[in-house]
C-alpha cells in the first residue's frame, strides 16, 4: 500500500491478538480493493468521520483533533492579531520615513527575520528563556495537575506557557507583514491623490494615516489572508518545539508514527480553517473598499 | 511605446539571425546587466555571501576537518574546543564537518526545488495565459487548489507519503511553490498578449510556440528572476523545516537534519547550544544573502523603486 | 502690484542618469485678477514650475536657485508648517488629469470638506454646506457630494477638482492642463466655467497648457517655455498676433487657421531636447530654421522689444 505500511506499524504497537487483527482489518475495510477503500474514505470525510487514530487508539481522529483545535486557534488568533497590528504600524512608519536611518534599520531587521527559519528561532527562544534563564516553562499549555478555581488563574497559567510560542510566532510573521505594508505604502504614496492632499496643506500625519494607509490596507488584507496559510504551517513547527498541545503538534506526532488517518484529518481541518479565514478576509475587503459592491 | 518598437525590431531580428548571433546578444546584455548590478552595494554584499557558501559547498571534501559520519572523534556533547570548533554531537561526531557537508545538501535542494518550481510555474502560466479558455480554467483551478491549502501542512502530508530522499524533498517543495509563480506569469502573459508586437508577430505568420518562446518569454523572465531568487530562501527554509520534522533524508546531512538530531538525540535538553545555533545561523545567512540579491535585482528591473 | 513674482527659478532633478535641468532660470509675474498662461511642449518644465511654486518638489528634485515672491513673501524661505497655511488657502492647484486626484476610499464631499476644515474655523455642517454650494457652482448636483470618486465621470471629476480648488477662496489658482483629458465639448464647458468664476471671484489664474487655443481663450498674459527656459513673454494679443520667436511662430502656425483653411499647418521638425544635456547656446538652435553660429555658441536673454514684449532670440533684439 503506502510506504511505511501503517498496518504493520499499528499492529505491532497495539499488540493485538490474531482475532483482533482480523477484526481491525474488517473494521477499517483494509481488505477491500483500493477503489472501494477510497470511496468509503470520501464518504466518511463528508460525515466528519476520519476513522480512528492509529497512535491515539482508541480515540477517533476527530476526537483527537477537536481536543487540540482550541489551543491552536488561540495561539493563531493572538499571534496574528499582534503581529498584524505591529507590522502594519511599523510598515507605515518605515514608508513614511523612507530612506532615513530608521527605515534602513527596520528594513534590515525585517529582512533578516524574514530569512530566518522560524522554528530555529523558536528553539533559540526556548533555549535562552526557558532553559538557561528559566523564566518560562519548557512546554505544554498548562501546568500538569494544577486545578484552576478561577478563570483568571487559568489565564495566568496559560499565558505563562503560551508567552514564548506566541512571541516566536509574532516575530516570525511580523517581519513579512512589515515588509509588505512598507511596499504597499510606498506604491500608494506615489499616487496622485497623495500629492493633492499635500497641496491642500494637510499635515503629514493625516496624509499618512487617513489617505495613504487607508488605501494600503486593502491589498494588505488580501495578502494577510494569503499569508494565513503560511502562518498555520508555522504553528506546526512552533507547537512542536514548545510541545504545545495543538493541531500542529498532532501533525508532527502523526508523521512520526505514520498515523495516516490523523495526518489526513488534521490536514483537512487546517485546510478548512484557512479557507474560512480567506472567506472572512474577502468579506472584510468588500466592506472596506467602496468600489466593490457585493 | 518604446517597448513595442524595440520588440518589433527584436521580432524581426530573431526571424533572421542565426544562433551564434543570439548568443552574442545575450552575452552583451549580461555584461550590461552586470554593470548595473555592480552599482548596488546590497546586491554585492549578498552575492559575496552566497558565493562564500557555494565555495564551502564545493570544497567540502577539502576543508572539512573530519568525516561527518565518523563517530567518536571526540567526547560526545562536548562544547567548542580547538579540535572541534563547533563541538560534537551525541555520538561524538564533529559538528563543523557536518555543517560544511550540510551546505551542499541545503543549497542543492533549495536550488533544485526553486528552479523546478519556476520552470513549472512559468510554463503553466504562459500556456494558461496565452491559450485561455478551458485550458486556462483547468490549470488555474489546479493552481488555486494548491494555493489555498496551507503550505507547510501540505508539504508534510505529501512528504509523509513519498519516501525520504532529497529528491522527494525537492519535489515536494517544488509542487507547493509553482502555483504562485504561475499566477504571476499568467497575468503578465495576459497583458503581453494584447501588446502590438504580438499581433505583429502573428501577422508575419509566427506559430504559437514561436510567439510564446521568442516574444512572451523574454518579457516574463526579468520579473521571474527576482521572484526565483527570493523563492530560494523559502525553499531552503522549507527543506530545513521538513528535515527538522523528521522527513529528511537520513543518508544525507543537511542543516535541517542537524537540527533534527539535535532535537531528537537530546541535544536540546542538555543545552548543547553549539549544536543548535550554527545550523540556524547558516540558514539565516544564506537567506539574507539571497534576499539582498533579490532586492538588488528588483531595483534594477523595477525602476520605480530606484528613482523615487 | 504683483500677486506672484517668480525670479530666476531653477529646479533641477538629480537622477542616476544625470542632472535634469527641468526649470533653468525663468522669471515672470502675475497681477491680481490676471490670467497668466504658460505654454510649451510636454516636458519643457511647465508642470515643474507649478509644483515648485506650491513647494511640492520631491527627491530627487530640488529648487536650487531663485525667488518665488507671493504677496511680498518669499515662499522658498518658508517652513513646511508655514507653507501648509498658505497652501490651498491662498494658492491652490488644479492638477493634470483629475482621474486619480481623488482618494478612492473617501467620499468626494469629505475630501472637499477636509480642505475647508483645515483652513477655516467653521463647523463640519457648515463646511459640508459650503462644499455642496461649490459643487453646484461648477454644475454638479450637490447631492452627489455623498458619492465616491469612482461614481463620477471624467468631466465631473475635473469640475469637482475645480470646486475643491476654490473651496478656501484662494487668491491664485494654478491650473495644470485642466482640460487635456477631456473631450472638446466638456473642454469648452470647463473653460467657460473657469472664465466665469475668475470674473465672479476676482481670481488670478495661472494656466498651464500645451494647447495654445486654450491659452488664447483664457489668458491676458502669456509666456512660452522651451527646454526649461522662457523664450517669449508678452500679453496675449501681441503674442498671438505677432509672435517673434521662431519657436512661438512654429507653435502658433501648427494650428489650423479657420480664417485661412487652405493653409497647411506647419510642424516643428525634430524632438524636444534632453534636459540633462541641453544644446549649447540657444536651446532651440537644432530645430530652428534660422539658426546662426552665434545661436550655437551664446545663450540669448529675454529682451524687451517694446511694449513689454520680451523675446529671447539673437535674431530679434540680440
Amino acid at each position: 500500500m503506502m510506504p511505511g505500511d501503517p498496518l504493520s506499524h499499528f499492529m505491532s504497537s497495539a499488540r493485538l491478538t490474531p482475532e483482533m487483527q482480523e477484526m481491525v482489518i474488517k473494521r477499517f475495510g483494509l481488505d477491500k480493493p483500493l477503489w472501494d477503500q477510497f470511496k468509503i474514505y470520501i464518504r466518511n470525510v463528508f460525515r466528519g468521520d476520519f476513522g480512528v487514530s492509529y497512535s491515539f487508539y482508541p480515540q477517533t481522529v476527530m476526537e483527537v483533533i477537536m481536543k487540540r483545535l482550541p489551543w491552536t486557534l488561540a495561539l493563531l488568533l493572538i499571534s496574528t492579531t499582534i503581529s498584524t497590528i505591529l507590522g502594519v504600524l511599523t510598515g507605515i512608519i518605515a514608508a513614511w520615513k523612507r530612506g532615513s536611518k530608521l527605515d534602513v534599520g527596520i528594513l534590515l531587521f525585517s529582512l533578516t527575520f524574514w530569512s530566518m527559519p522560524y522554528y530555529w528561532w523558536a528553539m533559540m527562544l526556548l533555549l535562552i528563556f526557558g532553559l538557561h534563564l528559566g523564566w518560562f516553562p519548557l512546554g505544554g499549555a498548562m501546568t500538569a495537575g494544577l486545578s484552576h478555581p478561577t478563570f483568571f488563574s487559568f489565564l495566568k497559567d496559560y499565558l505563562r506557557h503560551a508567552a514564548l510560542p506566541i512571541f516566536a510566532l509574532v516575530v516570525a510573521s511580523y517581519a513579512s507583514r512589515t515588509l509588505i505594508m512598507r511596499n504597499t505604502m510606498i506604491t500608494v504614496l506615489g499616487e496622485d491623490y497623495i500629492l493633492v492632499a499635500e497641496a491642500k496643506g494637510l499635515p503629514e500625519k493625516r496624509i499618512m494615516f487617513s489617505h495613504a494607509a487607508r488605501n494600503a490596507m486593502l491589498p494588505i488584507i488580501t495578502m494577510i489572508a494569503l499569508n494565513f496559510a503560511f502562518i498555520v504551517g508555522g504553528a506546526v513547527f512552533t507547537e512542536t518545539v514548545f510541545s504545545y498541545p495543538g493541531v500542529g503538534r498532532a501533525i508532527y506526532q502523526a508523521v512520526l508514527h505514520r498515523d495516516y488517518p490523523l495526518l489526513q484529518g488534521a490536514f483537512f481541518i487546517l485546510s478548512i480553517t484557512v479557507i474560512l479565514a480567506n472567506f472572512i478576509a474577502d468579506l472584510l475587503y468588500a466592506k472596506l473598499d467602496p468600489r466593490i459592491k457585493y | 511605446m518604446s517597448l513595442v518598437s524595440t520588440q518589433l525590431k527584436k521580432a524581426e531580428s530573431i526571424e533572421i539571425s542565426p544562433f551564434k548571433e543570439k548568443l552574442h546578444l545575450l552575452g552583451r546584455s549580461i555584461k550590461e546587466f552586470w554593470k548595473l548590478y555592480r552599482r548596488s552595494k546590497i546586491g554585492l554584499i549578498g552575492l559575496g555571501m552566497l558565493l562564500f557558501f557555494v565555495a564551502v559547498a564545493l570544497t567540502a571534501p577539502l576543508i572539512s576537518p573530519y568525516d561527518p559520519w565518523q563517530r567518536k572523534t571526540g567526547e560526545p556533547f562536548s562544547g567548542p574546543s580547538k579540535e572541534h570548533p563547533l563541538g560534537t554531537d551525541d555520538m561524538g561526531r564533529d559538528i563543523l564537518s557536518q555543517i560544511i557537508w550540510g551546505t551542499r545538501i541545503s543549497l542543492l535542494v533549495g536550488f533544485i526545488a526553486s528552479l523546478s518550481a519556476t520552470l513549472i510555474g512559468v510554463t503553466v502560466g504562459m500556456i494558461s495565459g496565452y491559450f485561455g479558455g478551458t485550458i486556462d480554467n483547468i490549470l488555474m483551478g489546479l493552481t488555486d487548489i494548491i494555493l489555498i491549502l496551507p503550505t507547510i501542512p501540505l508539504m508534510i502530508v505529501i512528504a509523509a507519503y513519498l519516501g525520504q530522499s532529497i529528491w522527494n524533498l525537492a519535489l515536494v517543495i517544488a509542487i507547493v511553490s509553482w502555483p504562485s509563480t504561475a499566477r504571476i506569469v499568467r497575468s503578465q502573459t495576459l497583458s503581453l498578449k494584447e501588446e502590438a508586437f504580438v499581433e505583429a508577430a502573428r501577422s508575419i505568420g509566427a506559430g504559437h510556440i514561436r510567439i510564446i518562446v521568442s516574444h512572451i518569454l523574454p518579457n516574463v523572465l526579468p520579473i521571474i528572476l527576482a521572484n526565483t531568487v527570493l523563492r530560494m530562501v523559502g525553499a531552503i527554509i522549507s527543506e530545513a523545516g521538513l528535515s527538522f520534522l523528521g522527513l529528511g533524508d537520513p543518508t544525507h546531512q543537511s542543516w535541517g537534519m542537524i537540527l533534527y538530531y539535535a532535537q531528537v538525540a537530546g541535544g536540546f535538553i542538555r543545552g548543547a547550544w553549539w549544536w543548535i545555533v550554527t545550523p540556524g545561523v547558516c540558514i539565516t545567512l544564506v537567506g539574507v544573502s539571497l534576499t539582498f540579491i533579490g532586492y538588488a535585482l528588483d531595483e534594477i528591473i523595477n525602476p520605480r523603486l530606484r528613482q523615487r | 502690484m504683483s500677486l506672484l513674482e517668480v525670479n530666476n527659478l531653477k529646479t533641477y532633478f538629480y537622477t542616476l542618469r544625470g542632472v535634469v535641468r527641468a526649470v533653468d532660470g525663468i522669471s515672470f509675474h502675475i497681477d491680481e485678477g490676471m490670467a497668466f498662461g504658460l505654454a510649451g511642449e510636454s516636458g519643457c518644465g511647465k508642470s515643474t514650475t507649478a509644483l515648485s511654486i506650491m513647494g511640492l518638489i520631491k527627491d530627487p528634485g530640488k529648487i536650487v536657485d531663485g525667488e518665488i515672491i507671493f504677496e511680498r513673501e518669499d515662499l522658498l524661505k518658508k517652513t513646511r508648517e508655514e507653507l501648509n497655511q498658505i497652501r490651498w488657502k491662498r494658492i491652490s492647484m488644479i492638477f493634470q488629469g483629475a482621474m486619480n486626484a481623488f482618494n478612492p476610499v473617501h467620499r468626494v464631499g469629505d475630501q472637499i470638506v477636509e480642505a475647508i476644515l483645515y483652513h477655516e474655523n467653521i463647523s463640519r455642517e457648515e463646511a459640508w454646506e459650503k462644499a455642496e454650494k461649490l459643487l453646484e457652482m461648477v454644475g454638479i448636483d450637490p447631492s452627489r457630494a455623498k458619492n465616491y470618486p469612482h461614481e463620477f465621470s471624467g468631466g465631473m471629476k475635473q469640475r469637482a477638482m475645480i470646486a475643491m480648488a476654490l473651496s478656501c477662496n484662494p487668491k491664485l489658482v494654478i491650473a495644470d492642463e485642466p482640460t487635456t483629458a477631456l473631450d472638446v465639448i466638456v473642454q469648452k464647458q470647463v473653460l467657460d466655467l473657469m472664465k466665469e468664476l475668475q470674473k465672479k471671484l476676482k481670481l488670478s489664474i495661472m494656466l498651464i497648457s500645451h494647447d495654445l487655443s486654450v491659452i488664447a481663450q483664457m489668458c491676458d498674459s502669456v509666456a512660452i517655455m522651451y527646454a526649461g527656459k522662457i523664450v517669449e513673454y508678452a500679453d496675449a494679443i501681441s503674442l498671438f498676433k505677432e509672435p517673434q520667436h521662431p519657436y512661438s511662430k512654429g507653435l502658433i502656425n501648427s494650428f489650423p487657421n479657420i480664417l485661412n483653411p487652405g493653409k497647411k499647418p506647419e510642424s516643428i521638425p525634430g524632438q524636444p531636447p534632453s534636459l540633462i544635456n541641453p544644446p549649447s547656446g540657444c536651446r532651440f538652435h537644432p530645430r530652428c530654421p534660422f539658426a546662426t553660429d552665434k545661436c550655437r555658441e551664446a545663450e540669448p536673454h529675454l529682451v524687451n522689444i517694446g511694449n513689454k514684449h520680451f523675446v529671447a532670440c539673437h535674431l530679434i533684439g540680440g
